[in-house]
Formats: structure tokens, C-alpha cells, sequence
């Protein structure tokens, strides 16, 4: 059962064999194969547990109960919306559903660059079939797909595109479309109703509203965590303290090197933090006058094209095209224009159709512990920029192919794209901070994982070269952003370090 | 009425007034605080909604429901958000040229203030602006209020009658 910390009315002392923080993708995935493996496990989550009942699809009560800052989480700039799921399950509360088994390119790649003999594609392949069986991945039918991601198919095969359909964790999807605002009916399989509960079966506890705020270290080694139990407004009202063998944090890319940060554990790679990737996403809207588009409504993320990615088919521009639709709020605020003439344009909102980019960012920022909250710096170098330009004009084409009357950017003026010969609107113009409207709803790469202690923050069994017992195991460890959607990535690199804590 | 910097001071040391200890503040500093925007404050947040909104902007409840967003921001973050009402209002002062503070301006020169902040070359102008703007119309248009004029339907709950999925592994609430 869980024990929500709000109900904590004296000070929590709490003993384990591993303590795991967060229990989003990497913490729940670790927590069910060590205490299948007959561990004594805690995890400690900061948010609560939302059961579907309690997901009312409204963006308001939704956006404060499951993310960090409410939603309202912003690299320093202000440039770029930093979407993280607070909460049992994590992000995988709030994601799009969408899997990507990590492409072979990428895991090669990884396995020679940062020498990480077991994540080879054969060797992770029994990983994810275990993954996708438990999520209950299925790929979507074409007959699945709302107007918006058909759209994005007919325009990308118009122009002789490669794409597909998403596979999807889903169960029975009714296509509400609010999957951003948590899944009203458990239909998404997020690790609160997968993993969590599993490991729940095999002897887990869980701590739901418990916020970890440093590791505690003796002699050089990781012996626990303390903490705070939270009321229901996030406020600190009983310690907590926490003595453990093993401490695995699981706080997701921006909050586990805030916490490791935080509690001064040392990193002689100096990299701690630093290859922050958030795969910027940047919205592209066709115009389809007259016809009901309504792109928030039905499977949200159904198809994608992949023919520019390069983990995918090695293309050097390396970014996806996905369909992707928003609750008005969100969408409100990538179209451009103020007053009577904005208003006139979103008066549209069921006409557009919007394609999301997603780049696959080379260069990278930083996440530093700020006064009481991770700090976020980041802006898009002048190589990524221009490789999100080509991204930005390849889904305005997509649009055009699919019979869109015009294009809109998510520029602070929106650039309107009729033909081709529009394109140097967006060539020509630069993307410094506050340019675009832009999103990262994926952080990864902030404790990254290979095995040379100069240059990675944790070894190759994802734990901190210089500090014995303590783990990350979540989106941190990523060398490099995935360039595909990456909780099957997160759930596969976790489960590497789950292995290697249960068998040493 | 106290100065926007002993408020701050105030709100800093709220923490050790309730006797949270060290660890609990560094954490969160200023976690039970809201923004305490004065009249003047609301006065600019509504203005800018006006102008970014367009008409009508007075049907929905935006800012006093980016009041109450305030509380689930981190530590420092909030003192920012705090102060982009005042800096903005301040700096339209000395950055647009007008001889008034934004809250002094009639409606249509606050537009012209604003439409000046969109599309301005200084990176940092925008930044303030789009920040503003951002907060606003996100809180908007999640107002049921908004959703007749953009033909938005609202949730599914109330409107169709599904059932929720048995859990496949069990309830993590039960035993
Ligand atoms: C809106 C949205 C849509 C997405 N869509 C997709 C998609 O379609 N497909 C896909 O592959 N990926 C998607 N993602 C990304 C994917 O969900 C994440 O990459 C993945 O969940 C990351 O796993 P993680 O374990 O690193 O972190 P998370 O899943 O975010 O879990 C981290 C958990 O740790 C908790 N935590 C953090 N710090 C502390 C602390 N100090 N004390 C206690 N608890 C703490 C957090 O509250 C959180 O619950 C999406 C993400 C978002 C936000």
C-alpha cells in the first residue's frame, strides 16, 4: 500500500536495502527487478498518486497536481517551456504514450563512443521485449489516427517521406486526447499502474508526497537520504530520514542532478549536471479552412516521420516530425499576435492541424542548484539552430503536401508560409532566446553514463565513480539525447543498472 | 503598506519564523508565500491580458487564477514571477516611449505598449514580455470561460460515459 507522507504526523525514520527516489520510468523499472530479486526496497516519489478518478481533464487542477512547477518550469532564458511530470509514475503519467525500442545506430553507437558493452542492440532486445510486455505496447492502426497525425501522413507520404504509425503503451484507448493531463480511464500504462504496482506485489514500499532533498554520505559512501514528507500544498511538515545500502536516484534529468548537486557528492568527471539535452520541440500549424481538424481530440501522438532522423536512417539534419495536438491553454500560447487579430486567428483553433518538431539537440546546457529550485541553462547553438530551421521547414511542407492553405511558425510573429517560396522567412530569420516558441518535454544526459571517470559522471552499472553505493538510474544517464521519443530508453537503461545492483 | 523589498525580506525569513530547519529552507524558501501583487500589480496583469487577449479579456479569470498558480512554483522562480509585473510596468516606462508607467496608459496605448514589447529587437524585452504573455494566456484559455468563442468542447468526463479500465497488475492503494 501506499503511504502518502501528507498523512505523516511525527518525524519518519525509515530503513532499507535500497532506497530509490522518483518513481518515474527509471525508478519504478528499478524497483520492481530488485524486489523481484528479493530486495528490501523503498521508494520515495515528491508528488502524489493520482488514481484515473481523480483526472478530471482540466488543465488547471491537471497541470498543478502533475508537474513540477505546475507546468510552468522554463530554462533561465525563458526561451524554452520545460514540461516534467511530478507525481507516482512520473512523466510517464503525463507522456504521449508514444515507445521507441532505442534504434540499433544509436546503441552501437553508445556501446563503441562510450564504452558500454551492454547496451548492444542483441543484448537489450530481451530488455525491451519485457518493457513492451509490460506496458502493453501495440503499434497503432493507421484507421487509429485522428485528422491531425493524418494529416502529417498524407502530407510527409505526398513528398515521399518514411514514417509510421507510434507504437503505443496503451490498453484500450478510448482517444480522449488529454493524455497530457494524466489518462482519466488507465488506458495509458504509465509506470504508476505497471511497474509500481509490481514491484509493490514483489514486497516495495512506496512513498508517495516524500521529497528526498540530499544523499547522506559516510565515509565517502552513500548510506541514505533525507528528506521531507509533504502536505497537499508542498509544504515540508515532517522530516524524514532514510538509512539504506544502496541509494538509486531516479529523479528524472533536470531533478537528480539538482539533488546530487545539492548534497555535494563529488564528481570527478566534473560533468555532473552539465550535456543537458531537451530535445527542443517547436510547433508547425497547417490552416485547413473548413474543416474539423480538432487536433486535442483522439490518439494525440499517432504518427511520425522519421526520414530526417539520424538514429533512425542516419540523416545528418537529425530531427522527427510528429502530429501533435494541446488543450487550448498550451495551444494558446504558441500562437503568435496580440488582441482582436490573435483572437481572430485562434478563433480557428479545430481548423489547425500541428506538427511538432522534435530536434535531436547536438549541443547541450547545464542544470545547477539554484535558491530552492534546479536552475536550467540552455539556449539552441548557432549548428542546432539551423538544423531546427530545417526541421521547422520540412513540417511546414509536410503541411503544404497536405493541402494546408498556409503554414503558421510558432515565431513571435508567426511567419506565414504559403509555397516554397516562403521558406527564407524562417531561414532568414534568427532563433536566439524568445524567438520561437519552444518546448522540451524530454531532458536527458545530466549524469551520463560510460566508462572512463574523467569524462562520465556514472560507470557503466550507472553508479557515481567516486561515491560506492549510490546509483542513478533514469532519463540522467542518456550520453547523448536518444533523438526518438525516450521512455523505452529510460526504462531500458534503468533496468541495466537494476540488474547490476541485483547481482552485485 | 510595506516596501516590495521588506516584503521580500519578510517572505525570506517566513521559514525560520515557522521554525522549518535549515535543510526545509534551502529547499524552499518562500514556499507558503503567494505573490502578493498590489493593486498597482493586478492593474498591469490585467492590462496585458487585455491586449493579448483581445475582447472580452475581462470574461475570464486569468490572472486571479495565476495567482493561485504562484504557490506550485520552486523557490527562486517565484520571486521572479513576482516581479515581472512591476518590471514591466517600470520598464515601458523608460524602454517605450511614453512618459507614463504601463498602469497609467489608456487601453489603446497600453496595446501600442505592448504590440512595442512583441516585436522588439532586445532579447531581453521579449523574454519579459513572452514570459508574461505565456503566464496569461495559458491561464486564459484554461478557463472554461474562453472555450465558447474557440468552439472547444471541454473534457470528455461529463460529456461521454466510459468506464475506467480494471488496473492489469493491481491498485498500488490497497494493500
Ligand atoms: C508531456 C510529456 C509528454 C511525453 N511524451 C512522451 C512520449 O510520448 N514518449 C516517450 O518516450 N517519452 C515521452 N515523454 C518523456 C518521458 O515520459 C520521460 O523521458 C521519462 O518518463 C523520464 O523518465 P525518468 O525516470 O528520467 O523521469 P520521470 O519519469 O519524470 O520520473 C522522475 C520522478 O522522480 C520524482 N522526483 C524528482 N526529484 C525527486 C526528489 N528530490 N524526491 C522525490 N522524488 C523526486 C519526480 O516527481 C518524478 O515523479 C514525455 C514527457 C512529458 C513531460
Amino acid at each position: 500500500m501506499i503511504v502518502p507522507g501528507s498523512t505523516a504526523t511525527a518525524p519518519l525514520h525509515l530503513k532499507a536495502q535500497v532506497v530509490i527516489v522518483g518513481s518515474g520510468a527509471g525508478g519504478s523499472i528499478v524497483a520492481e527487478r530488485l524486489a523481484r530479486a528479493g530486495k528490501d526496497v523503498l521508494v520515495l516519489e515528491a508528488g502524489p498518486f493520482v488514481p484515473a478518478a481523480k483526472m478530471n481533464q482540466r488543465e488547471r487542477d491537471m497541470m498543478r497536481l502533475l508537474y513540477w512547477e505546475a507546468g510552468m518550469r522554463a530554462t533561465e532564458n525563458g526561451s524554452m517551456g520545460v514540461l516534467h511530470g511530478r507525481g507516482l509514475g512520473g512523466s510517464t503519467v503525463v507522456n504521449y504514450l508514444d515507445c521507441f525500442r532505442t534504434p540499433p545506430r544509436l546503441l552501437e553507437h553508445w556501446v563503441h563512443t562510450r564504452g558500454l558493452p551492454e547496451l548492444t542492440p542483441e543484448k537489450m532486445a530481451p530488455r525491451f521485449d519485457h518493457i513492451f510486455e509490460v506496458l502493453h505496447v501495440r503499434k497503432l492502426e493507421e484507421s487509429g489516427l485522428n485528422p491531425n497525425n493524418r494529416k502529417l501522413m498524407e502530407g510527409s507520404r505526398a513528398l515521399g517521406w518514411s514514417g509510421d504509425t507510434f507504437h503505443r503503451n496503451a490498453n484500450n484507448c478510448y482517444g480522449s486526447g488529454f493524455c497530457d493531463l494524466g489518462c482519466a480511464y488507465n488506458a495509458k500504462q504509465s509506470a504508476a499502474i505497471t511497474f509500481i504496482p509490481l514491484a509493490m506485489a514483489a514486497g516495495a514500499r512506496v512513498y508517495t508526497e516524500v521529497r528526498v532533498d540530499r544523499v547522506t554520505l559516510e565515509a565517502g559512501r552513500a548510506v541514505g537520504v533525507e528528506g521531507w514528507a509533504l502536505d497537499a500544498e508542498r509544504r515540508p511538515i515532517q522530516p524524514v530520514t532514510v538509512r539504506a545500502d544502496r541509494v538509486v536516484v531516479a529523479g528524472g534529468a533536470i531533478e537528480t542532478p539538482h539533488l546530487l548537486l545539492r548534497s555535494a557528492v563529488p564528481d570527478p568527471s566534473g560533468q555532473l549536471g552539465r550535456n543537458l539535452h531537451l530535445h527542443p520541440g517547436a510547433p508547425v500549424v497547417g490552416h485547413f479552412p473548413g474543416e474539423r481538424i480538432a487536433n486535442y481530440e483522439g490518439v494525440k501522438q499517432g504518427y511520425y516521420v522519421g526520414e530526417f532522423s539520424w538514429p533512425l536512417h542516419g540523416h545528418d539534419d537529425d530531427f522527427l516530425l510528429e502530429g501533435i495536438g494541446a488543450p487550448p491553454g498550451i495551444a494558446a500560447t504558441v500562437f503568435s499576435g496580440q488582441g482582436a487579430s490573435r483572437q481572430a486567428t485562434f478563433k480557428h483553433l479545430n481548423e489547425y492541424a500541428v506538427v511538432g518538431v522534435l530536434l535531436r539537440d547536438h549541443d547541450t546546457g547545464t542544470v545547477t542548484a539554484g535558491e530552492g529550485r534546479p536552475k536550467i541553462d540552455y539556449s539552441l547553438s548557432e549548428a542546432d539552430a539551423l538544423r531546427m530551421k530545417a526541421a521547422v521547414v520540412a513540417a511546414a511542407r509536410s503541411m503544404l503536401a497536405a493541402g494546408a492553405r498556409v503554414a503558421l511558425t510558432a515565431h513571435g510573429e508567426a511567419q506565414i508560409l504559403r509555397s516554397e517560396a516562403d521558406f527564407d522567412k524562417v531561414w532568414s530569420r534568427s532563433l536566439t532566446a524568445g524567438q520561437m516558441a519552444m518546448f522540451s518535454f524530454h531532458q536527458m544526459g545530466t549524469a551520463r553514463m560510460g566508462d572512463r571517470r574523467d569524462r562520465d559522471v556514472v560507470n557503466p552499472e550507472g553508479q557515481l565513480w567516486s561515491v560506492p553505493g549510490l546509483h542513478v538510474a533514469d532519463a540522467s544517464l542518456f550520453p547523448e539525447a536518444s533523438g526518438v521519443n525516450p521512455q523505452v530508453t529510460v526504462y531500458g537503461l534503468a533496468d541495466v543498472v537494476g540488474e547490476a545492483i541485483a547481482t552485485s | 503598506m510595506p516596501s516590495r523589498r521588506q516584503v521580500l525580506a519578510l517572505l525570506a525569513a517566513l521559514p525560520a519564523v515557522l521554525g522549518l530547519p535549515e535543510e526545509a529552507r534551502a529547499a524552499e524558501p518562500d514556499v507558503t508565500a503567494g505573490p502578493d501583487w498590489d493593486a498597482t500589480d493586478i492593474a498591469v496583469l490585467k492590462g496585458v491580458l487585455a491586449a493579448v487577449y483581445g475582447p472580452n479579456s475581462d470574461r475570464c479569470d486569468a490572472v486571479e487564477a495565476l495567482t493561485a498558480s504562484f504557490a506550485w512554483l520552486d523557490g527562486e522562480r517565484k520571486a521572479l514571477v513576482r516581479m515581472l509585473p512591476s518590471l514591466f510596468d517600470q520598464a515601458s516606462r523608460v524602454l517605450v516611449p511614453t512618459i507614463s508607467a504601463f498602469h497609467d496608459l489608456d487601453p489603446v496605448q497600453q496595446q501600442a505598449c505592448v504590440d512595442d514589447w512583441a516585436a522588439s529587437p532586445l532579447a531581453f524585452r521579449r523574454q519579459i514580455f513572452g514570459a508574461l504573455r505565456q503566464l496569461l494566456l495559458a491561464h486564459a484559455y484554461a478557463d472554461p470561460a474562453t472555450w465558447p468563442d474557440i468552439d472547444y468542447p471541454g473534457p470528455w468526463l461529463g460529456r461521454y460515459e466510459l468506464p475506467i479500465h480494471p488496473l492489469r497488475f493491481g491498485d498500488p492503494e490497497l494493500p
